[in-house]
């Protein structure tokens, strides 16, 4: 019985570190990183994961040790002690001590995120706007202003330059939806009737996966985008392209 | 027994015995949990194999019409499942059944407070039971905005096209189940306060009945600002008002002919003041049974009583104040993001202090594995893990990218079935003796206990790494980004785990018909237990104890120090009375 | 299959009819009555505190908030709440001095003022209705609709139960402990209001 016991305990300590440490050469792990906010995400992650590793090792073996020696005296009797003072407060203090660290340690990280004075001053990049069940996204064009005739409009895929802060403004014409790109790591709310912004750097010019991870009706699952990161000149040149082909599209239609 | 001659119907329908109204809430809530296992067996069939006929579980779920499920039908499914498991199986499985069971029986009184109320919040339940499959049956189908039910999507009925008249079912029966696990948990309090035994003092409480008694003050502090916020709702739904509906809505390229104005975060600031206290009603009782277990079966007293109670204490009052971690990334803004990651970070110091009090408790005991024992153990391991992984949720960058990813759905998972779930099965093996007078068998609950403990981690663990990848949870098909495809192999390895696990549970099922067939009758006290419930016959009869009793000492007196048998009741008998 | 694992205690003994007899067998006691009630008005004060809050969020987040309410009517329904309670109060002194015919006629002067408010509050609805101010129109129509709903609910259920146990009153010896528990959950109602006339009324 308590062989089996104690396999069970040991099976689960092992089976689980084993899992884990199989998983990212699979790539069932945290995807490539391609924005400057990934790199103290994923510190923060790996770093908050060895707490959680060395807390749960701790845990199974004592778990373990116990039911292995308490599952052997069957005879006499156990020791009857209803508590210690000095190792309450050990536990206490040595838990606490470490939560704290936790807390403090990403004081930093969650500025950089979400702190207004982070905000970048150059002005809003493109305006994202989430409805059921895609997404569209407007740039301000050469004037730098929203609401112009020179203003690009995209569908389903937003181009963005890499390598320099982006600022976006999230906004809903129904229900909540969320601004998610794995391999940026950030993720936002979009929700109806604010505007809320949203700023990132990309490390590095690609083609990444844009997820609505908000629940938003029956067609949530298939809320797909894609954002585009191209170097500067490149993303100038997309940009003057299609400025004229907006200005040409409006030429036709006041024809 | 006397009730032989009272006839089915006022013995197990119309009674006002504490001990009927638990049994009844135990079938229901355990057909509850059954029901809702089956709907997991239907996400789970659709996540492996999106879109394909689904074998039996589809027929039984979806109706002959719907062997493939529609997205409509899968949003349902979740939404359902969420509902079902927390609202209608869980809690109803603590607080009702062994909340009721237990109650009077572990503070020497002879019923609740108000055996009439205690009735009555029973058949309110079995009403809001009804009403929730009454959703099922309406044109559109269940509500399918989730088990959170955010608006707009539950308030504009035209934006979850389908669901027109299921959300307003689902208030309903939310409402309606909320009254009757007010006046239950008012009833509770009651009891554990005003009717304990001569000499049962505050420190002489059973940890079991210390959570039930928190849990049960949680609920009426939160879930009636649940109610509140549920009326909102309603009305948003059936008089036109607009507490949730912002201005300037487009809903399928149409401006919505409703009011406008409200805020959409002001009903998740009001839902998860509720539901954020709510996951910890699911798991004080289990805490406290799990207490108990424990120091019966090392036969040591539970180590560090008085940090326990200060601990189950801080659970609740700090629970009450983390509800904002559910809304890091709604646009809570940054302070807010601030103050709820702190509070939710202490939040995790008394569950600490509990797992360590527990391992101490059990270290350099004499352990006995029953079955119940196994069960108590597997909650400890398994609740570790549960709570760890709630730290990377708790970190708000990290939350960021994790928020709505199936880490959230192991997490969770892993408290409330790895958790909550066993510590029921615990629960059912130490008090089944009581209830029932007849034992389950140890080795298939042993057995039970293994398989399931397998199965379950095969089931629970892939789903972290499915949210490390970036795996969003209410997806109907995640074979939609190429991000997740090499996911496919895990997903399915989950499913077909699930099954397992659901296949498992017939043991259970055939151990309880075993034990009405063949199991052997027990005495009144069978493990050797100290607390109160044991000194009444098994069953107890109407009126639960035999003799008076003069409450001598704390409810863990076992070991060395405690005379002539290794422990020392609770109780001594005064003036029994003689058959 | 094994036997049971544990020898203890084996021997079965049939439960004995009956059990011993206590002080709440007759019903629950007053004190645990009394408390119960407490208990379920601070549950109850959440319940309100919950809408109270998000009227207050939504009211500080909007511009414009109209209510067109007219403060002599809000008077005179606090004057009739108040008056309600005070009939409530003055009952449960006369019962605890033992005089049941005279206690039993100012529960059913409570009961009956909490009517009569129910009754004016019914007709100012229906004024503000037909003035335009409906639950659609703005939020400070649902809100006003909601929360004077919600209280209104209340006062009903306080004065049907003020009714009942003034029936109860008249009739057997029993009812003086319904009529005191009625008479706090009145107050209770009554002070909900003076916070909602403070809200809606006042400001
Ligand atoms: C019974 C249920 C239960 C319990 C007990 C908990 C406990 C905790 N939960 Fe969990 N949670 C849920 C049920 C539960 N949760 C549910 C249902 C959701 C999702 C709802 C939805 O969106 O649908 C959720 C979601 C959720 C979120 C939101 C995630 C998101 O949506 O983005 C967060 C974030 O902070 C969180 C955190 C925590 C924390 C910190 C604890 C802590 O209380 C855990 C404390 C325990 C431990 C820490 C382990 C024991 C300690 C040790 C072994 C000592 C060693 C430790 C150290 C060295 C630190 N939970
Ligand atoms: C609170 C309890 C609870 C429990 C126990 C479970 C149990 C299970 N859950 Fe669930 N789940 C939730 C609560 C729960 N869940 C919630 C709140 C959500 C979020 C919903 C939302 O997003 O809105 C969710 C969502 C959720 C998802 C995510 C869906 C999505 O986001 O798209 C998945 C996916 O795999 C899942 C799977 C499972 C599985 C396989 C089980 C299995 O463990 C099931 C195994 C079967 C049983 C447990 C039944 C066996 C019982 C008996 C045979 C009766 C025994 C008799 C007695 C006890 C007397 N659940
Ligand atoms: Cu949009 Cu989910
Ligand atoms: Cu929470």
């Amino acid at each position: 019985m308590r062989h089996c016991a104690l396999l069970l305990v040991l099976g689960l300590l092992c089976g689980v570190l084993a899992f884990f440490a199989l998983s990212p050469g699979r790539g069932w792990w945290l995807p490539d990183a391609a924005s400057t906010i990934a790199q103290p995400i994923d510190a923060l992650f790996d770093g908050i994961g060895l707490v959680i590793l060395l807390g749960f090792v701790l845990v199974m073996a004592l778990l373990a040790w116990a039911v292995w020696r308490g599952a052997r005296a069957r005879t006499d009797r156990a020791r009857s002690t209803h508590g210690h003072t000095g190792l309450e407060l050990t536990w206490t203090a040595g838990v606490g001590a470490i939560l704290v660290g936790i807390a403090l340690a990403q004081l930093p990280t969650w500025a950089r995120l979400r702190d207004p004075a982070e905000m970048p001053a150059s002005g809003v990049t493109a305006r994202v706007i989430a409805h059921q069940w895609a997404w569209r996204f407007e740039h301000p064009g050469a004037d730098g202003v929203l609401g112009t005739a020179d203003d690009v409009e995209t569908a389903s895929e937003l181009v963005l330059p890499a390598g320099e802060s982006v600022l976006l403004e999230l906004r809903s014409r129904d229900v909540i939806h969320s601004f998610f790109v794995p391999e940026l790591r950030v993720k936002q709310d979009v929700v109806p009737g604010r505007a809320i912004p949203l700023w990132f750097t990309m490390a590095r010019a690609g083609e990444f996966e844009l997820v609505c991870a908000e629940l938003c009706g029956l067609g949530h699952y298939v809320m797909a985008g894609r954002v585009r990161a191209l170097p500067r000149a490149d993303y100038d040149a997309w940009l003057a392209a299609r400025i004229i082909d907006a200005r040409s599209r409006g030429a036709e239609d006041a024809r | 027994m006397s009730s032989e001659r009272r006839g089915f119907l006022r013995t197990w329908v119309v009674s006002t015995d504490h001990k009927v109204v638990g049994i009844q809430y135990l079938v229901a809530s355990a057909a509850m949990l059954f029901f809702g296992g089956l709907l997991a067996l239907a996400i789970r069939w659709q996540l492996a194999w999106p879109w394909t006929e689904m074998p039996i579980v589809g027929g039984l779920v979806l109706g002959e019409s719907g062997r493939v499920l529609s997205p409509a039908g899968y949003t349902a499914l979740f939404t359902m499942h969420g509902t079902a498991m927390v609202f209608f199986a869980i809690i109803p499985l603590l607080t009702g059944a062994f909340g009721n069971y237990l109650v009077p029986l572990l503070v020497g009184a002879p019923d609740m407070a108000f055996p009439r109320l205690n009735a009555a919040s029973f058949w309110i339940f079995a009403a809001s039971i009804v009403l929730f499959f009454a959703g099922f049956g309406v044109e559109g189908g269940a509500a399918n905005s989730g088990w959170t039910a955010y608006p707009p999507l539950a308030t504009v009925p035209a934006a979850a096209p389908g669901s027109g008249a299921g959300q307003t079912w689902w208030l309903v029966a939310i409402t309606v189940l909320g009254v009757s696990t007010i006046l239950n948990a008012l009833n509770a309090v009651v009891t554990i306060v005003k009717m304990r035994a001569p000499g049962l003092t505050w420190m002489r409480l059973p940890l079991t009945a210390w959570g039930l008694l928190v849990a049960a003050a949680l609920q009426l502090s939160a879930l009636p600002v649940l109610t509140a916020a549920g009326l909102l709702q309603l009305a948003d739904r059936l008089l036109g008002t607009a507490f949730y509906t912002p201005a300037g809505l487009y809903v399928n390229a149409v401006q919505p002919d409703v009011a406008a104005g409200g805020s959409p975060l002001l009903w998740q600031h009001l839902f998860w003041f509720y539901s954020h206290p709510a996951v910890y009603v699911m798991v004080l009782p289990a805490m406290g049974f799990v207490s108990d277990i424990l120091s019966v079966n090392a036969r040591k007293p539970v180590f560090g009583y008085k940090p326990m109670v200060a601990a189950i204490g801080a659970i609740a009052g700090l629970g009450l104040l983390v509800w904002g971690h559910h809304m890091f990334t709604s646009g809570l803004g940054f302070e807010m993001g601030r103050a709820f990651m702190l509070s939710t970070m202490l939040i995790a110091l008394p569950s600490a202090v509990k797992t360590f009090n527990w391992i101490a408790t059990i270290w350099g005991g004499r352990i006995r594995l029953t079955a119940a024992m196994c069960f108590a153990l597997g909650f400890v391991a398994l609740f570790v893990i549960g709570g760890l992984s709630g730290l990377w949720l708790a970190a708000t960058p990290v939350d960021v990218y994790l928020h709505d990813t199936y880490l959230v759905v192991a997490h969770f998972h892993y408290i409330v079935f790895g958790g909550t779930v066993l510590a029921v099965f615990a629960a059912l093996h130490h008090w089944w003796p009581k209830i029932t007078g007849r034992a389950l068998s140890e080795t298939l609950g042993r057995w039970h206990f293994l398989g399931t403990f397998v199965a379950l981690n095969c089931v629970f663990l892939p789903m972290h790494q499915l949210g490390i990848a970036g795996m969003i949870r209410r997806t109907a098909d995640p074979s939609v980004y190429q991000l997740f495809d090499r996911l496919e192999p895990l997903n399915r390895f989950v499913t077909w785990s699930a099954f397992g696990l659901m296949g498992w549970q017939l043991l259970f099922v055939a151990n309880v018909v075993w034990s009405f067939l063949g199991g052997v009758r027990v005495g009144r006290n069978p493990w050797e237990a100290a607390s109160l419930e044991w000194e009444t016959p098994s069953p107890p009869a109407h009126g639960n104890f035999d003799s008076d009793l003069v409450i001598e000492r704390g409810p863990y007196e076992y070991g060395d120090a405690a005379g002539e048998r290794d422990f020392a009741p609770q109780a001594r008998r005064t003036a029994p009375r003689e058959a | 299959m094994r036997a049971f694992p544990l020898p203890y205690d084996h021997a079965v003994d049939a439960p004995r009819a009956g059990h011993v007899a206590r002080a709440w067998d007759s019903g629950p006691p007053v004190e645990t009555a009394r408390f119960g009630t407490w208990v379920f008005l601070g549950s109850e004060a959440f319940f309100f505190g919950g809408l109270l809050a998000a009227y207050v969020v939504l009211r500080s987040a909007s511009r414009a908030w109209e209510e067109p309410l007219a403060l002599g009517l809000g008077l005179a329904l606090t004057a009739l709440l108040v008056a309600s309670s005070l009939a409530a109060s003055a009952a449960v002194r006369a019962l605890r001095r033992g005089e049941r015919a005279r206690g039993a006629q100012r529960v059913l002067w409570a009961g009956l003022l909490a009517g009569l408010f129910l009754g004016l509050q019914a007709w100012e609805w229906c004024q503000l209705l037909q003035a335009g101010f409906t639950p659609q129109a703005s939020l400070a129509g649902a809100s006003f609709y909601v929360l004077t709903g919600a209280h209104g609910l209340h006062v009903l259920g306080g004065a049907l139960w003020l009714l009942g146990s003034a029936c109860a009153l008249r009739r057997a010896g029993s009812g003086s402990l319904h009529a005191e528990l009625a008479a706090l959950y009145q107050h209770f109602v009554d002070l909900v209001w003076l916070v909602l006339f403070a809200i809606l009324y006042l400001s």
